[in-house]
């Protein structure tokens, strides 16, 4: 099909769809006042809700410190509270970056540009946060051991010859399949950025 | 006139066009009525902020353009269709078949590029010049050529294929 062909086939098609019947102009603004409200609830509620729970661990967290009396166990706990206060806010910072691009103003290649380049931000986060809750994952325990059942799990055989094994085993799955996810995700926004240069 | 019913008469007179931008970025009619009402969404958004620097409609292809390309690549996007009893934004089957097949190829063929390929394709289809395809996708006017014309042929090998 040349363009030519193409342009007066779309002619006929936009008749077409102009001679359709309209949404009625009430229906419109109705229309668009509960898109706000499911945009507000759908996007970003997931991911504050993440926040507060990460936060409210945190929270536990620091007045529990005091209790712990191994000192491993307090430093652990320093390292667990401090990613449940950086990792939700570094999530939620790339994800409000994603979102509070201004598409009114500038070309489709610019916002092209943007927001493939904070999507590529945003992936990045991810797979960081990612390789960090694995660590988290099996740094929580100790801690928690102490806090929960007095126990000094660090220096307990069961700990280094089941517990971390196996995380390491699981982390190292799960890290693996995401990974590959990810990886995918930003190829193909830097597929989109090199499309932009041609 | 209240600004909400500026609004209103805008998309209103520009249905047909918001419509065939949801229909060339999307793949099935659930998505593109999402799309769709993503675009009068949008348009709503920054309604207030559009001071008449532009043509109307420049501004009405850049929102719908540009929000097609944000909206369709957010992460773990799942369509949030506002279910309305009236809202209607079918074609209705009464047209030639062999034209709405047509159509369909056509649509499809389109769908194939690239995200600002199917823009530029897009404008140029609506009639738009070049220079008027260079403003709304802020890329060179020598460039739209050159893009236009590996379109052309990405277009004819495909049709051969």
């Amino acid at each position: 099909m040349e363009l030519e062909d193409m342009k007066s086939l779309w002619a006929e098609h936009s008749q077409q769809i102009d001679k359709q019947e309209k949404i009625k102009k009430e229906l419109l603004m109705k229309m668009t006042k509960k898109k706000y409200l499911n945009k507000l609830g759908g996007i970003y509620l997931p991911e504050i809700l993440g926040a507060v729970i990460c936060l409210a661990y945190a929270g536990f967290f620091i007045f529990q410190i005091g209790k712990l009396e191994l000192p491993w166990n307090q430093v652990l706990s320093i390292f667990n509270t401090t990613l449940l206060i950086v990792l939700p806010i570094l999530s939620l910072y790339s994800l409000f970056k994603l979102g509070r691009i201004d598409i009114s103003e500038g070309s489709s290649a610019e916002i092209l540009e943007r927001f493939t380049k904070n999507r590529i931000f945003f992936w990045k986060v991810q797979r960081f946060a990612m390789v960090i809750s694995g660590l988290f994952a099996i740094s929580i325990l100790p801690p928690l051991a102490e806090l929960v059942g007095k126990i000094d799990l660090l220096s307990s055989r069961q700990f280094w010859m089941v517990y971390v094994p196996i995380g390491v085993i699981l982390v190292y799955i799960f890290t693996k399949v995401t990974m590959k996810k990810y990886q995918k995700a930003l190829s193909n926004s830097e597929q989109v950025l090199k499309e932009l240069e041609v | 006139m209240s600004q909400e019913e500026e609004f209103v008469n805008l998309i209103h007179e520009n249905q047909g066009l918001i419509y065939k931008i949801s229909s060339i970025y999307t793949q099935n009619t659930e998505e593109q009525q999402d799309l769709y009402q993503e675009i009068v969404y949008q348009t709503w958004k920054s309604f207030d902020r559009f001071k008449g620097a532009s043509k109307t409609s420049t501004w009405l292809y850049r929102i719908g353009m540009n929000t097609a390309i944000t909206h369709l690549n957010q992460r773990k996007r799942k369509v949030q269709l506002v279910p309305m009893e009236g809202l209607k934004l079918d074609i209705q089957d009464e047209a030639d078949p062999e034209l709405e097949e047509r159509i369909q190829v056509l649509y499809r063929h389109i769908r194939q590029l690239n995200l600002l390929d199917r823009g530029i394709i897009f404008l140029f289809l609506e009639g738009k010049s070049q220079a008027e395809i260079a403003e709304i996708t802020g890329i060179s006017v020598s460039n739209v050529g050159t893009r236009m014309s590996r379109i052309k042929e990405k277009l004819r090998s495909e049709v051969k294929a």
